[in-house]
């Protein structure tokens, strides 16, 4: 008996993350909050940019892979890199992305965003619609996210129906139509440093 | 002994249904989850086409639109905002898009969207009288428009099946089609503030469209500097970007 129980314990743990993984609409929601905590609390007031990205990047990471997104932006480019600059180019878009986004706040009030139910595109792929209001203007934001083993994970997202992933994959494709894995990490390094 | 025994052996039992139970519900899971193919792989349903015959002529029309806005209606704009109150500037911001009423209202017909039509109307009628000539925009206040997309003759064209065509920059205006740009021809007729086919072209409303010109620039110009510094190549970028904005608003 001393054995069963840990072991029920353990199966009973996995089918109830299973279950709360059915809907991941609140842990995106708190992790978009939480971010937004991170840019206009005033305790943060004082901290930089960078250092305001950093954080905002680690809140994200704690919820969400963003290296899913990264290695679907990349698509069948992905093999044209090899793995040291995998880790490196990954890196870089992920820092490009959040800094990106702490940027693009900077001068607006802090987005009123509304959640709505997740709409099933199929057992495995989920899209999660919803609005921001940000200084009288409304937008639509779309997150579309993917049943992987690691839970549910975005893989893209929808700005006013323009998608990221297919956005970034096609200037990728451009990119690697005349250029080298080391010419993309140059250019990233490049858009970091301005 | 046999106590022994026979607690390895019940210990030994568990494990193992134990482990068997585990990995059933492994593989059974397996299947409730996106594999690599299945999420990295290029997925045609999102595959955007884009014609691009004209590139290098695209593009340096793309650089020389991109070196006027940032050293040239940038600064302008930046004053203006400077120096005109923002109240006032919604205002014109208003002022302006409530004129756009016939495009919009032509867009909404030429697709047979009469009930969306009938709304432009009313929210025309209501942001011109109780808005002060659209100054105000009290009908957005009410809820009963919000679902109303801004309809043009470019998207018409493309409800009537005429093929979106090769991708274009346009000096000034920035991305379009040449299905865009034959919308645009059409908007500009019936659009009582721009020529040069409009019907009341006889008004002097220059000064006033390069007004709301600057106005629309201010509003969205620091989103498109924003835009442009993230990305890996801002032409790519752009273009597909407005394909997908356009496609988006035809489908809604």
């Amino acid at each position: 008996m001393r054995f069963l129980t840990p072991l029920i314990v353990v199966l009973c743990s996995t089918c109830q993350l299973l279950i709360a993984e059915e809907n991941p609409v609140p842990r995106l929601e708190q992790t978009m909050n939480a971010a937004l905590d991170l840019i206009f609390l005033p305790e943060h007031a004082d901290k930089s940019q960078d250092v305001r990205a950093d954080l905002v990047r680690a809140t994200v990471e704690e919820q969400f892979d963003l290296g899913v997104l990264i290695r679907r932006t990349f698509g069948r480019n992905w093999q044209q890199v090899d793995e040291a600059n995998q880790t490196r180019v990954s890196e870089q878009v992920k820092q490009l992305l959040v800094f990106s986004f702490v940027e693009g706040m900077v001068g607006k009030s802090r987005p009123v965003i509304t959640f709505g139910a997740p709409e099933f595109l199929s057992s495995k792929r989920i899209e999660v619609a919803s609005q921001i209001l940000v200084n009288e203007q409304l937008y639509q934001l779309t997150y579309r996210l993917g049943r992987l083993q690691s839970g549910w994970q975005i893989y893209d997202i929808l700005a006013e129906g323009i998608s990221m992933v297919a956005n970034y994959r096609q200037q990728i494709d451009d990119h690697f139509r005349n250029n080298t894995a080391e010419a993309l990490v140059e250019k990233l390094d490049e858009l970091l440093n301005d | 002994m046999i106590k022994i025994l026979n607690s390895r052996f019940l210990h030994q039992c568990i494990l193992s249904s134990g482990a068997v139970v585990w990995m059933s519900f492994g593989s059974l899971q397996a299947e409730e989850f996106l594999s690599e193919e299945d999420l990295f792989e290029d997925d045609p349903a999102e595959l955007v086409i884009v014609k691009d015959p004209i590139e290098p002529l695209n593009r340096a029309i793309f650089q020389i639109n991109d070196r006027i806005y940032t050293h040239l209606v940038d600064p302008v704009a930046e004053l203006y905002q400077r120096f005109t109150p923002a109240l006032v500037r919604t205002g014109i911001l208003n002022f302006f898009d409530n004129l756009k009423y016939p495009v919009r209202l032509s867009g909404n017909l030429l697709q047979g969207r009469f009930a969306d039509a009938s709304l432009e109307s009313e929210r025309f009628l209501l942001n011109t009288t109780v808005g002060l000539f659209g100054i105000l925009n009290p009908a957005d206040t009410l809820g009963r428009y919000d679902a109303l997309s801004k309809e043009d003759v470019g998207q018409a064209l493309a409800r009537w099946g005429l093929p979106q065509g090769p991708y274009l920059v346009l000096p000034i205006w920035g991305p379009s089609t040449v299905r865009d740009f034959c919308g645009l021809m059409g908007d500009r007729a019936i659009n009582p503030t721009q020529g040069p086919f409009s019907a009341i072209d006889h008004w002097d409303w220059q000064q006033q469209t390069a007004l709301s010109g600057v106005e629309v620039i201010a509003r969205f110009g620091d989103r498109y500097q924003k835009m442009k510094a993230a990305q890996i190549d801002a032409y790519s970028a752009f273009k597909l970007g407005y394909i997908q904005y356009r496609e988006a608003a035809i489908r809604e």
